[in-house]
């Protein structure tokens, strides 16, 4: 039986009709990464984590063989999850039967659920293996979008402040798979206002990013040549791209490492470009690792011609004016070392030890609260990890050293304490002047360095229709930061009830809570602390008519105050969602109303996208915002998505600032997308 | 340097009144102070209705030490009496330091009806002294009230000072009106979670509360509680060992810091 038919059945079993294998936007899949990207407030390349979960729908996992670390790319599964289905299998043998997933502690319905399309159950070994035809996909994928209002930055030709390239984006993404083995990708892209020409040092797109990666070895488990990401224990030490921090699910604060991952998002800082690869020899695993890439950088004007240092680097990637593309492929940056660890069972301990040496040094700031950043030209960053899981809990740590610098650590422990009741805590220690260039991990300043912390959570699912989770989060921060004029201190609390009286209806109520202390605003060398309390509420509501259309809704309030300055703001959308089965069109729709008094008071509201595509735009001020987004599917190899959106501002005749500025009250963009696939 | 920290101490302690007021022992603080809708011998200072459910006499004394760095501390002792539907709960509390003193007397009547309603009244007689400007004494009048609707629900409510009676001689301090109400579930054998909200009569805004006991041995509990505002974080363990009980507890207070306590009881 093909996966299609098997998945049918299994549907069919469970009575969910709508679990039918899709090649396109799945809606499971949107809600997913919906859930995930919504507690992110700030602007994070999600193509990478969306185009792999459509690949895993598409090449599910063998129950029967899959590893924690491939349970881990599901990012909705706790680590607590995922090492109970790996210990349900090995104390009770292979899985014959789907039905089998509810017998495993913490895997309730709504888990099974999520977790079904990238499942199946393999033949026994008998078959052989062979059996399985490896298939061969090409995928073409090209996106177009503008802003189709004049921006400044694009009128002024004659001032040196101006965009030196045409106003649209354009990104074009090539990707081959041969079963779930190798894979090779080529992205290339050009941010709006970035030019694209051939010649004096210019090769079309601003940015190229390709990788072939191999896995599935029984020695070289992973191979990876060109672009890649490396992430490791809990993200202190070693961990690029994505990873996700405090949000409303309380398992997902504990990080859950991938090892070494091709990359292909396009976002241009923050991946490796070189060669690595993972060696494993029975329980042990070694992965070395070269990287040498050029990064962009704002140089110091020096005198004399031997000491030229940069003053900071830059992440953004955007190369559109004289300035910015004067910083492009400045510095180089080689980075080098190896992981090394051990799995048995639910253990796994770690090591690393990497060097990151840059071509030219980074100059000491003379800013006071960036007084013990990093400076110099080599940073060797050394790390020791574990997580272990036992009976009904599972504890991690993970303590890292810059060498001649600062430690940081982080660790947690997370509990099942009952049927219904999961619990955890988590302690991090960074001190100031500990240095990484590529950690993710739990932080509320802005990477990790100058926090202490300690974050609690709980979540009660008290049946299948009602959940709740409240975590509370204090943190301090023992040096100056940016707009805070001495230590200071802060406090987070989140509570979310989720309740689904039946599958199709979901309504969830959320508030947050922030309390930080910052500069006051009077124009003063140095500033005294004044609190600051933001408070959020949140309604969402969702529901299905029928078996095409989905309805949501959305009304959020904030309340921000900062010493006697009050701001307060309101959001309120209707969306309409249009997903026939296996009709050629299929589409989503948003309205949305939204009054805030400023920045402060501003709102965050997730949106849909064309495939691979999201984003977590800012509703600011007053006004109306709509979005249309269409696909359509021309034939078996082609689709294509065209999304408008336009933002209608009240009583504004400019809308942003400095070059983005545009005269009108209203902005809006279009994005037109096609791919092209063969199989 | 010691004036600044004292002065500042002073200043605080007109929040610590409220804030501090009535110690419920380790087990019920490290479960995030949130003992109205629990049952235990501490139940006498938390919401005396619940010592309406003890089968047996017990008494217990802790003593926390308050604020690093200070002399401050709380030391307090329950004793509680149950006959057949009714049970009498004696209290006694103290709070501060040389130069500052706070003592309450309390004398609780609980009685409970049937195996779901438990009731009680608490007379309570407040002492201040401050030695370099003299004491002053006043009344004030708790109830509580607890249904335990299942084996593992109790809801409570408990109003301390219900009177809103004050201290004599024009003291200016207050005995805070404040009121409690709350539930605790037990989800199984070794877990059970504990919410409330208090709220007093002053404008500090209402309190969220949420705390946790998990039993790991049938002897040996760890427990775990916040307080959103103001903001306080919890942890303890409790040790039972036949009739004698041993709490140790932890507070965590956003500004003010670290707060240890101990408890011994003895169920008779």
């Amino acid at each position: 039986m093909s996966f299609r038919g098997l998945l049918l059945c299994f549907g069919i079993l469970f009575l969910i009709p709508e679990l039918r294998a899709q090649t396109e936007s799945d809606p499971l899949i949107e809600t997913l990464l919906e859930t995930i990207a919504e507690n992110e407030q700030q602007e994070n390349d999600y193509s990478e984590l969306s185009e792999r979960l459509y690949f895993l729908k598409e090449h599910p996992y063998d129950l029967n063989t899959v590893t924690a670390e491939q349970l881990s790319e599901l990012v909705f599964l706790s680590p607590l999850q995922a090492d109970n289905l790996i210990r349900y299998r090995r104390e009770n043998g292979p899985f014959t039967d789907i039905q089998e997933l509810q017998l495993i502690d913490l895997f309730s319905w709504s888990v099974i659920e999520r977790l079904l399309p990238f499942v199946f159950i393999g033949k026994p070994a008998l078959l052989e293996k062979r059996g399985m035809p490896q298939t061969s996909r090409l995928e073409w994928m090209a996106t177009y979008g503008r802003i189709l209002e004049s921006q400044k930055g694009y009128e002024t030709e004659d001032s040196v402040r101006h965009y030196e390239g045409a106003s649209y984006r354009l990104v074009s993404r090539l990707r081959y798979y041969r079963g779930n083995r190798i894979s090779a990708g080529l992205t290339m892209e050009k941010d709006a206002g970035e030019r694209f020409s051939f010649g004096n040092r210019t090769y079309g797109f601003d940015f190229y990013s390709a990788n072939v990666f191999v896995r599935g070895g029984h020695t070289v488990r992973k191979l990876a040549i060109g672009d890649y990401s490396l992430q490791f224990g809990q993200g202190v030490a070693l961990w690029s791209g994505l990873g996700f921090g405090k949000g409303a699910s309380i398992s997902g604060i504990a990080k859950i490492q991938s090892g070494l991952k091709p990359y292909s998002s396009t976002n241009e800082s923050g991946f490796f470009r070189g060669a690595a690869a993972t060696i494993g020899l029975q329980n042990l695993e070694f992965t070395p690792f070269v990287s040498f890439k050029r990064i962009d950088a704002a140089m110091v004007a020096s005198d004399s011609l031997q000491s030229a240092s940069i003053n900071s680097i830059s992440t953004s990637g955007l190369h559109r004016t004289v300035s910015e593309l004067s910083k492009k492929g400045t510095e180089s940056q080689l980075v080098y070392g190896t992981v090394m660890q051990y799995e048995n069972k639910g253990l796994r301990i770690g090591t690393l030890l990497y060097q990151t040496r840059f071509s030219k040094p980074l100059q000491e700031s003379e800013t006071l609260y960036r007084k013990f950043d990093f400076m110099g030209s080599v940073l060797t960053n050394g790390s020791l990890y574990y997580n272990y899981t036992w009976k009904n809990t599972y504890s991690f740590a993970e303590l890292s050293h810059s060498f001649g610098s600062g430690l940081a650590m982080i660790g947690g422990l997370m509990g099942s304490l009952s049927k219904q009741v999961s619990a955890i805590v988590l302690y991090r220690n960074y001190q100031r002047d500990y240095y990484s260039f590529f950690n993710q991990s739990v932080t509320e300043g802005s990477g990790v360095s100058n926090e202490r912390g300690l974050y609690s959570g709980l979540h009660i699912r008290l049946n299948s229709r009602m959940e709740w989770s409240f975590y509370t989060d204090l943190f301090k921060f023992p040096w100056m930061r940016y707009r805070v004029d001495g230590p200071s201190l802060g406090k987070e609390i989140l509570t979310q009830a989720i309740w689904s009286p039946n599958r199709e209806t979901r309504l969830a109520l959320r508030f947050r809570s922030v309390f930080k202390q910052q500069n006051d605003d009077i124009e003063n060398a140095v500033n005294y602390l004044v609190p600051m309390e933001k408070e959020n509420y949140r309604i969402d509501l969702s529901y299905k008519i029928g078996r095409t259309w989905t309805l949501r809704n959305r009304a959020e309030l904030v309340r921000f105050q900062k010493d006697a300055e009050r701001e307060s703001g309101m959001m309120l959308y209707q969306d309409i969602i249009y997903k026939p089965l296996g009709g050629r069109f299929s589409g989503n729709c948003r309205l949305a109303l939204f009054d805030t008094d400023g920045f402060d008071s501003r709102l965050y509201a997730f949106e849909n996208d064309v495939l691979y595509s999201y984003a977590i735009p800012a509703y600011q001020d007053s006004g109306v915002r709509y979005y249309l987004n269409g696909r359509y599917r021309v034939g078996k190899a082609i689709d294509l998505w065209l999304r408008y959106a336009m933002t209608v501002y009240n009583g504004k005749d400019e809308i942003g600032s400095g070059l983005d500025l545009i005269s009108g009250r209203s902005k809006s963009d279009v994005k037109f997308q096609i791919r092209y696939v063969i199989k | 340097m010691k004036v600044c920290r004292l002065s500042l101490f002073l200043t605080l302690l007109a929040g610590a009144l409220n804030a501090q007021d009535i110690n419920p022992g380790s087990r019920l603080t490290s479960i995030g102070n949130t003992g109205v809708a629990l049952q235990d011998v501490w139940s006498v200072q938390s919401n005396p209705a619940g010592i309406a459910s003890l089968a047996a006499p017990a008494v217990g004394i802790t003593y926390q030490k308050n604020y690093p760095g200070t002399s401050i501390s709380t030391e307090a002792a329950v004793l509680v009496y149950p006959l057949k539907k009714h049970a009498f709960g004696v209290s006694f509390q103290s709070f501060g330091f040389s130069a500052y003193k706070e003592l309450r007397l309390g004398l609780a009547y609980a009685r409970k009806f049937g195996e779901a309603v438990y009731t009680a009244v608490d007379f309570n007689y407040h002492q201040l002294s401050i030695p370099s400007y003299g004491s002053a004494g006043g009344f004030s009048i708790d109830a509580g009230f607890q249904y335990k609707p299942s084996k593992e629900l109790i809801i409570g409510a408990h109003v301390s000072n219900l009177s809103n009676s004050s201290y004599d001689k024009g003291a200016g301090a207050v005995i805070p009106v404040q009121l409690a109400v709350g539930a605790s579930y037990r989800f199984s054998e070794e877990l059970l979670l504990s919410t409330s909200v208090v709220a007093g009569n002053d404008d500090s805004g209402g309190d969220f509360r949420a705390g946790m006991e998990y039993c790991l041995l049938t002897q040996l509990a760890f427990r775990a509680g916040v307080g959103v505002h103001p903001f306080n974080q919890y942890a303890g363990l409790g040790y039972v060992f036949k009739h004698v009980s041993v709490d140790l507890a932890v507070s965590n207070h956003l500004v003010l810091g670290y707060n240890p306590q101990i408890s011994l009881a003895y169920v008779f």
